[in-house]
């Protein structure tokens, strides 16, 4: 299959439909899921490159850099917090709905699982605003440089543990 | 490459305002709620009276719009960069529409809902 990839050109149309590019994606892939596990083994595929500069499309590192792993996990946490939203909202209902259905909040946030599914929320949510925060800085300029950026990964993962802790601490 | 057909605006320039705009009321309802739940000691009806200030219900409105912007194109962006013909060959338009739609759908299940708790109809 990956002797398709051979084209040493942008990928067109063409490309697409024949499955070429998709076989370069689907390498890169099955490289991701082996560094995830640990597993030495790695599949082979042709980069595709720009047939004017020859610099590679799509390059993709494994490992990938820290502020990386921590800019898609930006993305990754808000789709979690686009599913989580129906959580909050049955628990808001539930506890607006009568003094009954409020001590039944209560009840029910205060049990081992749901406890640790509104913990991961707010985990998630943490990271989400301290990561998008430092997004709108990066849109002023503001943490750029590739020092700055490392820092700033750092702090929001160190920033996301410890704010999760202390609200976690606080709220039960 | 996907075009944007199912952005927001159909303005990559637009969507990217509206996102950071929507961020910013998201990030102070977050500080405000969480605020609200460090300080008080929540009770049933400190809870309503607080969520049913006429002011709560118009901030709790915005976050909700909000919410409902902020996420369509967030999750337009991650269906456009991961359900494309690059990753998932010829069946990715059928994919990604079925996925858009599904977000559309989850969307307006929120917007009623979130509604009919803030202004309680």
């Amino acid at each position: 299959m990956y002797a398709l990839c051979t084209s040493a050109t942008r990928p067109r149309q063409a490309d697409y439909l024949s499955g070429c590019y998709t076989a370069q994606s689907q390498g890169r892939v099955l490289n991701m899921l082996a560094w995830v596990f640990g597993l030495e083994l790695r599949v082979g595929y042709d980069i595709m490159k720009d047939a004017q500069t020859g610099r590679p499309i799509n390059l993709t590192l494994f490992p990938q850099p820290f502020p990386a792993i921590v800019s898609i996990s930006h993305r990754i946490t808000g789709g979690v917090l686009f599913v989580g939203v129906a959580f909050c909202l049955y628990a808001l209902d539930l506890a607006l709905s009568s003094p009954a259905g409020f001590d039944e909040a209560r009840v029910l946030i205060a049990q081992p699982f749901s406890r640790l599914i509104f913990l991961g929320l707010i985990f998630v949510l943490v990271f989400h605003v301290l990561a998008g925060i430092k997004h709108l800085l990066l849109d002023f300029h503001m943490g750029d440089s590739y020092e700055a950026a490392r820092i700033g990964a750092s702090v929001i993962v160190v920033g996301t543990v410890i704010i999760t802790g202390l609200l976690g601490v606080a709220l039960w | 490459m996907v075009t944007q057909v199912l952005s927001l605006t159909r303005s990559g320039l637009t969507d990217f305002v509206i996102q950071r705009v929507t961020a910013v009321v998201l990030a102070a309802y977050t500080f405000c709620i969480v605020g609200y739940f460090l300080v008080s000691d929540v009770t049933y009806e400190g809870l309503t009276a607080y969520f049913w200030s006429p002011a709560m219900q118009i901030f709790s409105t915005a976050a909700l719009l909000s919410t409902l912007a902020h996420a369509w194109i967030g999750m337009w962006t991650i269906g456009t960069d991961y359900l494309r013909p690059a990753h998932i060959g010829r069946i990715a338009t059928t994919v990604r529409f079925a996925y858009q739609i599904a977000c559309l759908a989850v969307m307006f299940v929120y917007l009623v809902w979130a509604l009919r708790l803030i202004w309680q109809f």
